[in-house]
């Protein structure tokens, strides 16, 4: 009776545990088809239409492409913010992800004091977000160029680089990344923790493997780490190029592009079928750069992984 | 002629013999790892002193008078500290005004995605249904659409309020009795979306759970369904008990990004201003509260009472910090939060 029992029961557990998959994700299912997939689906319409605010609920009148044209070719604001906005991505790209990785490996080795230094290290992760962060840096900036603190500076460094002859464009780039070197360091605290947390998973095994094999230190990593933790530097950079396109800004400072697009929907002119339409260009730009990185980092991550 | 042919032969084995022993010093001792070691604290130290620079500018800065903040001779402690600058900056917040809302927005919101994306990242890792991958592609998409995207109609969701258009179609029914309800300006419309795993970056904790699901031995399932647990009494009973430190670690995440939003309040919160939203109008505040009292905007004064202001907002964050930091490392060095 008991083995009877027992048949009966296996074969519906596994379709038991199908419908309990559905069940753990049900609410997130309910919340994707109500806010995402038709606010997503509105905003496009949106996009492509005249938006005013009526009795019951938003009136749209189809205006074609005239809110496109409007941003890219009409007006230059956008075009700016948003120039601004992938200058402060790129340089946070050069930056953070190697330097990040850089520190992780430090705080991978054992040695005395390590929990201290990782606590310090991680700290910036509760403060670099926000409103906090784009105050803080904007006051550590304008302190620094000060007069009591010019150490940061890089205007001996600009003048050498223009007398070598280095282009204007790679000059201005390059004393951009000097300037906010500070907020640079500031904001590797979750990538630090991503690559800790990537080291951590490498075995011991395969370090001791290379080292009986003669190699020295500097070939175990390119031979073991590097390869095993380029799947890590793709969401390391995946994130970091979120991180940038979506955090707080205001008019001068932080990121520029979110700042303008808010107030152009919700600032005093209400344009909200304008604002949808520099949403959408500015995803595109994020969905762009996402492919560019994928191309460049993730292929290789995904054939070193198969 | 022997003399010189002699002479660089005892010097050979001198060399041969130092060379030796620096081998064997090396070998043994290694002095290289002591100079790393060395080197290392240094790097650390400098690049942790950049770190802790801001913070400890910042204390330094919001405890001076405003005479001391450009005086050469005040390096690091003020010659006459003071307390008004934290008088002044919590006026302009109004901290009274702005603490509730604070802290139902942020520790609200942050208990139910702590909890939903719990469900809903062991969903994704640890069932294989129909569609499973197409559907955690999509959390994906949540993730990388910035809030902008999405606002002027998540906007317009909440102001006329409807599900499935049951209400709208009770107004034509009752003739405009009952009302599509206004959610903007209540609480309702930051915990809705935290309820249904859209919260802000709800994206990422269940990535981060699915992450640490997926890294439990199968065995667990099988032990427990040959103990007669279902699914359902599986995650209670025997995942849910280890799974403190990336609970924390989700919770500490959750609690600093909403604490610091500032987007979900200012768009959806209308007139519940939170610290975050007062934070970003403190400058404004600050001058127009200086202006109504006639006194000129000194640039300086402006400068002090920014830096307590902001410390006021990082204070509660840091506090946790000190108390979470462990768990959190801890939940590194065991699983890796987001091991792949």
């Amino acid at each position: 009776m008991t083995s009877k029992g027992k048949g009966r029961r296996r074969v519906p557990y596994e379709v038991r545990k199908q419908r309990a998959g559905y069940v753990f994700i049900l609410p997130w299912i309910l919340g994707f088809l109500f806010f995402f997939a038709e606010p997503m689906i509105e905003s496009i319409i949106f996009s492509f239409s005249d938006v005013t605010a009526g009795q019951s609920g938003l009136v749209t009148k189809f205006v074609g492409l005239a809110n496109y044209e409007m941003v890219l070719v009409k007006t230059d604001e956008f075009l700016r913010y948003l120039w601004t906005a992938v200058v402060n991505m790129l340089s946070e790209i050069a930056i953070i992800p190697l330097f990040s990785l850089f520190i992780a490996l430090i705080l991978n080795q054992k040695f005395r004091g390590r929990t201290v230094y990782r606590a310090i290290y991680f700290l910036p992760v509760i403060m670099t977000s926000g409103v906090v962060f784009t105050m803080m840096s904007g006051v550590m900036s304008s302190s620094l160029s000060g007069t009591q603190n010019a150490y940061f500076q890089s205007t001996g460094l600009m003048n050498i680089l223009i007398q070598g002859n280095v282009p204007m464009s790679l000059v201005n780039f390059i004393t951009s990344v000097v300037d906010r070197i500070f907020s640079l360091t500031l904001k590797c605290g979750v990538q630090i923790l991503l690559f800790l947390s990537g080291l951590q998973k490498i075995p011991a095994s395969s370090y001791e493997a290379c080292k009986i094999e003669g190699a020295t230190a500097w070939d175990s990593f390119w031979k073991i780490t590097f390869p095993l933790i380029l799947p890590m530097m793709m969401l390391n950079i995946v994130y970091t190029i979120i991180d940038s396109f979506t955090a707080y800004g205001t008019q001068e400072a932080g990121n520029v592009v979110m700042a303008y697009i808010y107030r152009i929907g919700f600032g005093k002119s209400m344009k909200f079928g304008l604002s949808a339409a520099m949403a959408w260009l500015y995803f595109i730009v994020i969905i762009l750069f996402l492919t560019v990185a994928y191309l460049v980092v993730g292929r290789k991550a995904s054939r070193i992984e198969s | 002629m022997k003399g010189p042919k002699s002479l660089p032969a005892v010097d050979r084995q001198a060399i041969d013999s130092f060379i030796e022993k620096a081998r064997h010093y090396i070998r043994s001792k290694h002095p290289q790892r002591k100079i790393w070691a060395v080197f290392r604290h240094a790097l650390l130290i400098g690049i942790g002193f950049v770190i802790m620079y801001s913070i400890l500018y910042m204390i330094s800065n919001a405890f001076r008078p405003p005479s001391e903040n450009f005086d050469p001779s005040v390096i690091w402690i003020p010659k006459a500290p003071t307390l008004s600058n934290f008088t002044d900056a919590l006026q302009v917040l109004q901290l009274e005004k702005i603490m509730g809302n604070t802290l139902a927005i942020t520790i609200g919101t942050t208990i139910m995605q702590v909890i939903v994306c719990l469900f809903v990242g062991y969903g994704f890792a640890r069932f294989r249904f129909k569609g499973n991958k197409v559907l955690f592609g999509l959390v994906i998409l949540t993730i990388i659409i910035p809030p902008q995207t999405l606002a002027v109609s998540m906007y317009s969701k909440f102001r006329y309020f409807d599900l499935l258009g049951i209400i709208g179609l009770l107004k034509n029914i009752t003739g405009g009795a009952i009302q599509q309800p206004n959610l903007i300006g209540k609480y309702w419309a930051a915990w809705l979306p935290a309820l249904t795993g859209m919260g802000l970056r709800s994206g990422l904790y269940i990535f981060m759970y699915r992450q640490y699901f997926m890294g439990m031995p199968r065995e667990l399932d099988e032990a427990a369904a040959i103990d007669g647990c279902g699914p359902y009494s599986t995650f209670l009973r025997i995942m849910v008990p280890n799974t403190k430190n990336i609970v924390i670690t989700v919770f500490l995440f959750a609690i600093v990004w909403n604490w610091n939003d500032y987007y979900t309040p200012a768009l959806y919160m209308q007139g519940k201003p939170t610290l975050a939203t007062s934070l970003a109008e403190f400058q404004n505040n600050l001058q127009m509260l200086a202006n109504v009292g006639g006194a000129n905007v000194d640039p300086i004064v402006v400068l002090t009472r920014i830096q307590a202001a902001c410390l006021i907002a990082i204070l509660p964050l840091l506090i946790l910090y000190v108390f979470t930091q462990k768990y959190f490392t801890e939940s590194i060095e065991n699983t890796g939060i987001t091991g792949i």
